[in-house]
Order: C-alpha cells, then structure tokens, then sequence
C-alpha cells in the first residue's frame, strides 16, 4: 500500500533542484514506500531514524532546537520509525523536547530498547525511556543487544499482552552474535529483530534474513551507512553511477545505498542517523517511488566491490 | 561475557562537535573560576618546590572536587552514562589526597633531578593546556583549563605527584588520574580529536617514570618520609 504526497510537499522541504531526481519530479505523485510488519500487516515508511550519537545532545538548547528541525523534515517528509535506546545519553530527552515542539506528529513509530543486567528492571526503564520520550507506550520495544534477553523478552511479551506496549524485539549490531540469534528468532514470538545490514556488511543475508522471512519477523537495518563511514568513503571516491541515476532515481549515494538496504525483500525499514536537515532530505528520498529489483541489486553490489 | 563484544566506539555516544559545545558551555557556566585556579595551582607548585608537601595537598583537594561535581556530574552525566561513575572516582581521589595528607608524617624526602623535572614539566603542561588544546584546534570557548576539566588536572597532579611524593604514596595518588587519563586518551581519539596522542604521551613517561623509581628504590631501599 502506498501513501501519497504531494509534489508540492516534497518540493517544500526537500529542495527542489538539489535532492529530488528527476523521476520523482516527473511523478504526478511521489509515493512513499512502504513495507508490512508481518505480525500484523501494519504498514510502516521504509525509511525511518536512528539516534545513536546523533541526538545526544545534552541540554543544550541551541542544539536540541536543531535536532528539532532535523526531526521535523523527516515526520514532514513522510517518515514513521524513530529508534532510541537508553544507551544513546541524553538521545531520549532531546527526542522528547523535539516531540513536544512538533506537538507528536501521529506518524510517529516509537522504538526503543531495554538495556540494563538488572533482571528486575525491565518496566522501569520501560517507563523511565517513556517519560523522557514524554510518550504514553512505545509502538515497539527491544532488548539491545542481546543483553539479558532471557529475562527481558518475557516481561516484554507480557507488556505486549497487557497492552502497554504493541510490539517486542531484539538486536543486534556490528554483525555480531548472529548465530545466538538466529537461535532466539527460532524460539521466541518476536515481531521484530534489529541488525546491521547495508552494501558491505550482508552477513545477514545468509541466515537471518531467511529466518526473519520464514517466522514472520520485521526487520530494522541499522548502520545503513556503516556509521557514516561508507557514506563518506564513496562521496570522495566516486560519483554515483549513471546508470543508476536513470534506472533508480539515485541522485545521491544516501539514494543508492538506502535503496540497496530496504529492497531486500526481508528488511523492512532502514535507520539512518543524522544531526542535519539536508542529510536527513537525502535519507528520506531514498523511501520514495523506486527500489531496485533483484538485478539492479546485483548490479549494486557490483559497483561498489569495484570501487 | 557480553561486554566483551564491545569496542570502546560502542561506549561513545556522542559526536566531537557536542563534546566541544559540552567544554565551552562548561566554561561559561563557571567563567572567570579559571583564573582561580590557575593561581592556585601556581601555589601548589611553590608550595612543593618549597617542600610544603601538606599544604600543597590540601590545596588539591578542591579542584578535584571541582572537576567531579562541578563539570562530571554536572555536564558530563547529560551526554556519557558512566560519567557518574567517573565523577565518584575523582571525589575519591580528593578523599585519597586528604587522607593521606593526614596520615603524612611531612619529613621531606629526596625526589631525584628526573623527577623533578618530569613533574615540573608535567606541572607545567597541565597548566597551560588551554595553549596546547589551542595549538590542536580546537575553539577559544572549548579550551579545557585545570580545575574545570579533568585532562589538564590530572595532568597537572601527576606533575606534582612525580616531583614530591614517593613510595606507596605515589602509586595510591597517581593510579585514579592514569587511569582517567587513558580513557580520555580513548575518547579523544573515537572523537578524531588530536590531543588524545599528547594525553597518552603523559600516561606512557609516567608510567615509565615510577617503574624506574621503583626499580631504584627497590636496589637502593625506600627513602623514609
């Protein structure tokens, strides 16, 4: 299912000549993409928000008005997911200062993570994520990084049944203890797994995204960027190929390497980070008209080992 | 253990430019301190050279107090979750201090040239490290200065330490500011700034330093308080 937006927005707040390929100007209607949860088919934009680093910001007020601002285009341009953690510092306040200024757009998807050995605490730092996010119950909690999972998971669950939270998940990053999850993804009713996934770390590929398939799991991709550093390793190297400006739309390498990440049919939303309006411009286009088909993927992959 | 799936970028959550904003809101929150305690630790220093062993280490202890409460637990604690940890052992340290300043039998005791000249140099480092953070780059409001933030303190009391203590004394003060040291060395070089090599440097010839005076104490026999 698509949702539409006008031209007119996206010309608005992404910059007309800079960020928007030509076929998306073309379009009578530039259309979001976006994909299912398999648990309960609730659609959600492909393109969603990380915070790590990004919005730790402290109580800086000159830099939390600017976070805003940040947080702001992406809800204006469609966006939906927006993941925390209470690892990230002072990532979840900032959130909720940003929140109340754009008075919670209600396409907010809230995510955030349980990350704490105390076995006792998993509905404390529930709520304690809850209030700084000035939010009543996340759409979707997580244990990170596997931490405690044992302990946690089940409280989670029974949050979920008792209506205090609307999904449970997992994750993961950096490629690590794949094999450990892909035994808790077997096991244990998740609704979503969060791993890193992007054109130079495809691990994922060989085992957890066919078991993410098989059982019915949305998956989150983190570090579509790698943290930044692939991003900015193929913006000095090369320009982005022509072909695939023509075919995909990719005016940028934010277009292309998103575009890779969220086609594979198992990932469901991808969670770029950013301290800036323009980045998070580029980030959001790459969720609208085009994704590449299994060809055009290879062809990605292709490109980028030759570079 | 799940932790030791970390590497130290996981436990940095926040990019250079936050950290620089963090030390220059620190030093308009406490503006014009600084200058305070420059002179004090001017005073250290002379009171040190003139074997005023006790006085100089009373006069520690506040700027390390300073540093826990005033920018750790104050400023810090908003960005980096272990950072009240990092901030109890700083109030340790300034407990450290007081308590063996008390116990202190204030006999002098012979420190060699290479001491005393590591630990003036120190000293001095310590001291100027608004030049030395000016020199790497970074902006006129984030300069770190002693008694506000913790490098250049730490700096400056393993100065001191080096030319006026010796024995179990030494290694019970200097182990909280090494150990500080190396993992502000860590997080300045996650952050890419350049300073994290200079703060490294200070923790290797000190290092090298109290294995040499241990060494020569142990052929030699301790000196007495």
């Amino acid at each position: 299912m698509a949702s539409r937006f006008s031209r007119r927005s996206i010309l608005k707040f992404a910059g007309a000549s800079l960020f928007i390929p030509g076929s998306l100007l073309a379009a009578d209607s530039p259309r979001l993409i976006t994909k299912a949860i398999p648990s309960s088919n609730e659609q959600i934009p492909v393109i969603g928000m990380g915070t790590w680093r990004t919005f730790n910001v402290g109580s800086d007020l000159k830099l939390q008005l600017a976070r805003t601002e940040v947080l702001r285009t992406f809800f204006k341009l469609g966006g939906g997911v927006v993941d925390c953690s209470p690892m990230y510092g002072s990532s979840a306040s900032v959130l909720g200062f940003a929140l109340n200024q754009l008075k919670h757009p209600d396409s907010l998807f809230s995510a955030d993570k349980v990350w704490t050995r105390d076995s006792a605490a998993t509905r404390d730092e529930v709520q304690y994520q809850a209030d700084r996010w000035n939010i009543d119950r996340f759409d979707l909690m997580q244990v990170h990084n596997l931490l405690n999972w044992q302990d946690h998971l089940p409280v989670l669950q029974e949050m979920k049944r008792q209506g205090q939270l609307r999904y449970v998940g997992i994750t993961t990053s950096h490629g690590r203890r794949h094999d450990e999850l892909v035994r808790i993804m077997m096991r244990e009713q998740l609704d979503f797994v969060q791993l890193t996934y992007n054109l130079t770390n495809r691990e994922a590929e060989r085992r957890l995204l066919p078991v993410a398939q098989e059982r019915g799991i949305a998956i989150i991709a983190n570090r579509p960027y790698d943290g930044g550093y692939l991003i900015d390793r193929l913006k000095k190297r090369a320009a982005v190929p022509e072909w695939a400006k023509a075919e995909l739309g990719c005016r940028t390498w934010a277009d292309y390497l998103l575009k890779f990440v969220v086609s594979h049919p198992a990932i469901t939303c991808a969670i770029p980070a950013t301290t800036q309006v323009a980045h998070m411009q580029e980030n959001m286009i790459a969720g609208y008209d085009f994704l590449p088909d299994g060809r055009q993927r290879l062809s990605m992959t292709r490109e980028i080992e030759s570079l | 253990m799940e932790w030791s799936r970390y590497s130290f970028q996981d436990f940095i959550p926040f990019t250079a430019d936050v950290y620089l904003n963090l030390l220059q809101r620190v030093n308009e929150a406490y503006w014009p301190l600084h200058i305070v305690n420059v002179l004090i630790s001017i005073t250290i220093v002379a009171l040190v050279w003139k074997s005023r062993f006790k006085m100089a280490s009373y006069l520690m202890i506040p700027i390390w107090l300073l540093v826990a409460f005033g920018f750790l637990y104050n400023f810090y604690n908003d960005l980096y979750w272990p950072s009240r940890w990092f901030s109890a052992l700083f109030a340790i340290q300034a407990l450290l201090i007081l308590s063996t300043t008390l116990v202190w039998s204030n006999k002098t005791h012979k420190i060699g040239f290479v001491s005393t000249s590591v630990g003036l140099v120190l000293s001095a480092l310590g001291l100027t490290w608004p030049l030395v953070s000016l020199i790497f780059g970074l902006p006129g409001g984030s300069l770190e200065w002693i008694g506000i933030h913790p490098d250049p303190t730490a700096i400056f009391t393993l100065g001191v330490l080096v030319f006026s203590q010796t024995g179990w004394r030494l290694i019970l003060l200097m182990l909280i500011p090494s150990v500080w040291l190396m993992i502000s060395s860590m997080t300045l070089q996650v952050l890419m700034l350049a300073q994290w090599s200079v703060v490294l440097l200070v923790i290797i010839l000190v290092v090298l330093l109290v294995i040499n005076k241990m060494v020569s104490q142990l052929t030699k026999g301790f000196s007495e308080d």
